[in-house]
């Protein structure tokens, strides 16, 4: 309910970010508003399907850390998260 | 009343409408931003928590599972029962009422099927500009303010062009609804409703819905490719959306969809007008387009605040607030906060991070017409742009007394070559 970093998940600035610091997101498809801001910023990840509202993953759902970051951060809904390790 | 600060501390007065008239009372604002905790400001019988700092009104926004859009009302004062109920929208809603309603029209509003409008709105401010250099000066907001977005919403919802006129005037007599000032009587437009259960309390609430529902009977017997078509469908297929859900969300895109792009329109042209040397930068580079459009947005705050409800006890910067207390998100303030912009009070058309909360901050109530309203302003300003057009103001802006809207109604400017 509040901001990623206060959730205790990372932020850029807790480790030097690098393009194979990949991790993998998920949506949750309860909370999703259908704003496309996802699929606007990160179109290899997130797409709103054309018979849909909701949007989904595409692939594995993975991305840099700190884009992933930055689009959990722009999702209105806050529908995206981190999925966790393991 | 007395105060339930902890500090005993009032806000200075925001909330009258006759301060907005002549702007937004931006040294109040600071003072209540350098206080710590949140100050209570005392409004009707009872107050509400002023909310001004960028992230106070970041945390209000996103959590909305502790400040509800569903309880008394999104506007200062609370509404009756049965007022709020026959006034519900998308606005005044929370999950899962809101994600249903939102997700109907959620599609249409989406970066990339917005994108799909390009060209009608750039058709539309051709024209406009084509007449208002023809015209060579005269009132900006009558002639490509209000016309500009109305006519993109109308086209995408499928009304009539030849209609416009009306729905921009009705527009109108709702912004007047927003403030003390209502210049129509309680019965116009054949109004036999009481006010307390329309929209803005206004007659013109009245006309808008009977427009929408006959427009809605026309696109069940003949479907077009448009938004009213869209609903009715909906509604017809898996009984999602009610008639009184379908009348306050054509209300909704018909006043949300030219009102507040119309009110950044007003003021962007007015601040391009007043700092010359700004638009001289976007004229010699266009690629500053992007980033005036967000100037412009945070430079007009078009709606100046939202309300929220606590559902529970919580704490917000350091200050408690109790269920129901009314909690005052002041984007107002939010947009000027120097924790968050460097020289906010500097109109700076290059400027960099600029998370302003023209469109809220944050959360599932964020603008539904966010998108459109930045490709309107940024087509407008790259049309501008390219045909060397500049701006001269010659008179002050006429603005309308309204804490909520920052309405312009009219301001008189000339072309002046850049």
């Amino acid at each position: 309910m509040t901001s990623p970093a206060a959730d205790g998940a990372p932020t850029p600035r807790d480790t030097d970010v690098s393009e194979d610091d990949l991790v993998t997101v998920s949506i949750d498809a309860e909370k999703c508003i259908g704003s496309g801001t996802c699929e606007m910023f990160e179109e290899a990840t997130f797409v709103i399907p054309d018979d849909g509202v909701v949007a989904e993953i595409v692939g594995a759902g993975e991305l840099p850390r700190d884009r992933a970051v930055s689009i959990i951060d722009r999702c209105p809904s806050g529908a995206i998260s981190f999925v966790a390790p393991g | 009343m007395t105060s339930p600060s902890p500090l005993g501390e009032l806000a200075p007065n925001v909330t009258d409408d006759d301060l907005y008239a002549v702007d937004i009372p931006h040294e109040r604002f600071a003072q209540m931003r350098s206080t710590p905790g949140l100050l209570w400001h005392p409004h009707g019988d009872n107050g509400f928590w002023a909310v001004t700092r960028h992230a106070d009104v970041r945390e209000v926004s996103k959590d909305a599972d502790t400040y509800s859009s569903a309880i008394g009302h999104t506007n200062l004062w609370d509404l009756e029962a049965d007022a709020l109920e026959a006034r519900r929208s998308l606005i005044d809603s929370d999950a899962p009422d809101h994600t249903r309603l939102r997700r109907l029209v959620a599609a249409s509003f989406t970066p990339k099927n917005i994108r799909l409008w390009d060209q009608t709105v750039r058709d539309i401010t051709r024209e406009l500009l084509d007449e208002f250099v023809a015209a060579s000066s005269g009132d900006w907001v009558g002639m490509v303010a209000a016309p500009l977005p109305i006519r993109v919403i109308l086209t995408m919802l499928g009304v009539p062009l030849e209609d416009a006129d009306y729905l921009v005037e009705l527009s109108n007599y709702l912004v007047e609804g927003t403030s003390e000032q209502q210049s129509i009587p309680p019965e116009a437009f054949g109004n036999t409703t009481e006010l307390r259960l329309l929209p803005f309390n206004s007659p013109a609430s009245h006309a808008l819905f009977e427009y929408g529902e006959k427009l809605a009977e026309l696109r069940r017997r003949d479907p077009q490719d448009d938004i009213v078509s869209m609903l009715v469908q909906a509604e017809t297929d898996g009984e999602e959306l009610t008639g009184s859900e379908f009348k306050n969300l054509f209300h909704l895109l018909v006043f949300a969809g030219n009102e507040t792009t119309r009110t950044a329109i007003s003021h962007g042209a007015v601040a391009l007008a007043d700092h010359p040397e700004q638009w001289q930068r976007v004229v010699a580079d266009p690629g500053l387009v992007e980033s005036a459009t967000e100037e412009v947005l945070r430079w007009a705050t078009p709606v100046l605040h939202m309300r929220r409800t606590a559902r529970t006890n919580c704490e917000l910067a350091g200050t408690s607030i109790a269920a129901g207390d009314k909690v005052v998100m002041w984007y107002a303030s939010a947009n000027r906060d120097e924790a968050m912009f460097a020289a906010p009070q500097n109109f700076d058309v290059g400027r960099v991070d600029n998370e302003h909360y023209s469109f809220g901050g944050g959360g599932p109530h964020t603008c539904l017409g966010a998108y459109l309203a930045r490709l309107e302003i940024a087509v407008l300003l790259e049309q501008m742009a390219e045909r060397g057009l500049g701006l001269e103001r010659l008179g002050e802006p006429v603005r309308l007394p309204s804490n909520f809207v920052r309405g312009v109604v009219s301001v008189d400017m000339a072309i002046r070559a850049t």
